[in-house]
């Protein structure tokens, strides 16, 4: 299920990185010593190699700019970094550098700190374990800030054949025109580093494609100088936009766009090999988008409810648009969806609200009957996602209790990036209490180990627009206004602001066992 | 010469091979909804119009929304508000705005919700003027230093920290 986090990531980032701007005032600030930290992770508890993904804002000749890397470590288990290699691409081009003499530390609740050093210097995180094959990430320097997450590698799927079949993907970030785009759709790998059936939406500065073949020149190939086979990288052609590669697994591809100064960087995931027709999508399901409008950054979640003949109902959502926020439903909502007859997963979603403007139009790819990414399409909106299957429910405080993980990104005049572990009781009332690091993009401004507590408001079924409002008291007062939809009791999108500050954030949470 | 021409020769017999597969698959695009007209912060570039006024007041962070830098401007037919886009953008580029400055800009009109906003895609002042959003209206904050000329990158890259 953290797969949705990482979708939502590079979108938020990106349109994130419109408002930032960075000072050199000073060091770190570290909160009030916390309660010893429970649990049972430990260094031990990062062991293997790890790809990973991140996106965010770097400060650049005085100016903040979009950048992503993508790459791979290996951790001993006891604090040290052995090796790795990453790709960054940056606004002085596209550089891949490899890792020397690096540590990290994990404390028991699954968070931690991570140095990565290559030729050029050292680079700083915050993490947040949510299992031993999978954690949560993001950059903590002054001058640059990201979020992202990482999956522990199969080293056996590192080859061409390994990775066969349908792939659906979802990848985002600034054109050549220096415009902001998302792509998503799929693609047919033939275990040769061919590739063949490939259809994609592109949606550039709130332009929608339509529906388009791949240029000719698709492929995909694993590097044959040792990284390939070292660190599961290769390089990729995919609509047209050439990228670097990192294998998960034969299921999972991190990719980052080595053309420049365009900057890309998304997934790919192996899509169940079935025919799609419309009626596999058969029940609620949970959203997330992030992106860019003409204005500044965007982000919406909600859940709608699809019947198997083409019908949406029970559209509930909240969208901030740069700080203005429009929640459905607000009159009567009546929406539409399609799946596209060549049954290779695309499809289209609509939805209208008699009492609000225009409608809320969608593209999406289904890897699976329950899972897809998402686009939203609208005029002057550059936006995409991920959408599941919901739980039926009920879902109650008594269910959601326990650890999670989490990441949530975000803009006021700056970029924000923020990494914990919230815990949730089933108590009424102040429910909810965490820790989190913090970077708002600049010098000075990287706060670490910040305690925050508040409600999580559930009201039944729990299925639709729940709330969860906490405060931190250090080093100032802030509290972060969430409307929070749950996937499942694993899983649940956020989408909100802070109070007294125009913003806006989301990320999700992700259960830790 | 004559391998240079082979080449060449492949790579079109090579288009030529893929087409007949491309032909099958284009028939088999699906169709997608028109986009809507009426929703928020569209930018239409038709609709752009060219400003000029006096700087009443300005905010780099705005107290309401939308996100960024606002300026009042007394124009000619009365007051209207802009918006400007990250205020971080207009310093990393040394334009700077007060009280009582003459200036001019193009944009455009976009509904919202909540209004209508003026978006700024050039600015200028005296005899400075910069460049705001792209021609689709996108913020040029987005791809920041990307924006700069290939000489510049290469001189930011001699300046670049770790990365």
């Amino acid at each position: 299920m953290n797969r949705s986090i990482m979708r939502l990531l590079p979108l938020v980032a990106i349109l994130v990185a419109s408002l930032t701007t960075a000072c050199n005032n000073g060091g770190t600030i570290v909160g009030p010593p916390p309660p010893p930290p429970t649990g049972t992770f430990s260094n031990a508890s990062l062991k293997g190699q790890y790809a990973f993904l991140m996106t965010g804002t770097e400060l650049c000749g005085g100016l903040s700019s979009a950048f992503t890397r993508a790459g791979s470590f290996t951790a001993d288990g006891s604090g040290r970094i052995t090796g790795g290699l990453e790709d960054v691409n940056v606004c002085t081009g596209v550089f891949t550098l490899q890792f020397t003499n690096s540590m990290y530390s994990i404390t028991a609740d699954g968070r931690g700190t991570l140095h990565l050093t290559n030729s050029t210097g050292t680079t700083s995180y915050s993490l947040t374990l949510t299992s031993p094959t999978q954690g949560l990430i993001a950059q903590t320097d002054g001058n640059v800030t990201a979020g992202g997450s990482f999956q522990r590698q199969n080293t056996a799927a590192f080859s061409n054949p390994a990775i066969a079949n349908g792939y659906v993907f979802d990848f985002t970030g600034i054109n050549d025109s220096l415009n902001p785009e998302s792509v998503i759709g799929r693609f047919t790998a033939d275990g040769a580093g061919g590739i063949n059936t490939g259809l994609f939406d592109s949606n550039e500065a709130g332009t929608a494609s339509n529906q388009q073949l791949f240029p000719t020149g698709a492929f995909y190939q694993l590097d044959t100088n040792g990284d390939g086979t070292n660190f599961g990288r290769g390089t990729a052609n995919i609509a047209g936009h050439n990228f670097a590669f990192y294998i998960v697994d034969a299921t999972r591809l991190k990719l980052l766009g080595t053309d420049f100064p365009a900057e890309f960087s998304g997934e790919a995931f192996a899509q169940q090999n079935i025919n799609f027709t419309a009626s596999l999508l058969n029940s609620g399901f949970a959203f997330l988008l992030g992106g860019a409008s003409s204005t500044g950054p965007i982000a919406t979640a909600g859940r709608f409810t699809a019947d198997g003949g083409g019908n949406i109902t029970d559209v509930v959502l909240d969208e901030n648009n740069s700080g203005n926020i429009t929640l459905l439903p607000n009159g009567t909502v009546t929406g539409s969806y399609t799946v596209d007859p060549n049954q290779l997963g695309g499809g289209t979603l609509t939805w209208t609200d008699s009492k609000v403007p225009g409608s809320f139009s969608f593209i999406f790819y289904l890897i699976s009957p329950t899972e897809a990414v998402f686009q939203e399409i609208d005029s002057g909106i550059t936006s995409d996602g991920t959408f599941h299957a919901q739980t039926a429910g009920p879902l109650t405080a008594a269910g959601l209790a326990g650890d999670f993980a989490f990441v949530w990104s975000g803009v006021d005049t700056d970029e924000l990036d923020f990494v914990g572990q919230l815990n949730l009781t089933s108590a009424s009332g102040n429910n909810a209490s965490g820790i989190m690091d913090f970077n708002e993009f600049g010098a000075g401004k990287q706060f670490f180990d910040i305690q925050f507590s508040g409600p999580l408001t559930i009201p039944a079924p729990g299925t639709g627009a729940n709330t969860l409002s906490v405060t931190t008291t250090f080093p100032s007062a802030r509290t972060f206004n969430f409307t929070a939809y749950a996937v499942d009791s694993n899983t649940v999108f956020l989408v909100g602001a802070e109070t007294n500050r125009v913003s806006v954030i989301a990320g999700s949470l992700s259960r830790q066992p | 010469m004559h391998k240079t021409y082979l080449i060449r020769m492949a790579g079109f017999l090579s288009a030529l091979l893929l087409l007949p597969g491309n032909i099958v698959w284009a028939q088999q695009l699906a169709k997608r909804p028109q986009q809507a007209t009426m929703r928020n912060l569209a930018y239409d570039a038709t609709q752009e119009k060219v400003i000029e006024g006096t700087v009443l007041s300005y905010s780099a962070v705005a107290p309401t929304p939308p996100i960024g830098a606002r300026v009042q401007l007394q124009t000619a037919s009365g007051t209207m508000d802009v918006h400007l886009g990250a205020a971080s953008y207009l310093a990393a580029n040394h334009f700077y705005l007060a009280k009582g400055d003459s200036v001019r800009v193009v944009g455009a009109s976009s509904a919202t919700r909540q209004g209508t906003i003026f978006l700024v895609r050039l600015i200028q002042k005296g005899g400075q003027s910069l460049a705001l959003r792209t021609a689709k209206g996108a913020p040029l904050s987005f791809a920041g230093a990307r924006a700069l000329s290939p000489a510049q990158h290469a001189q930011l890259a001699s300046q670049a920290g770790p990365r």
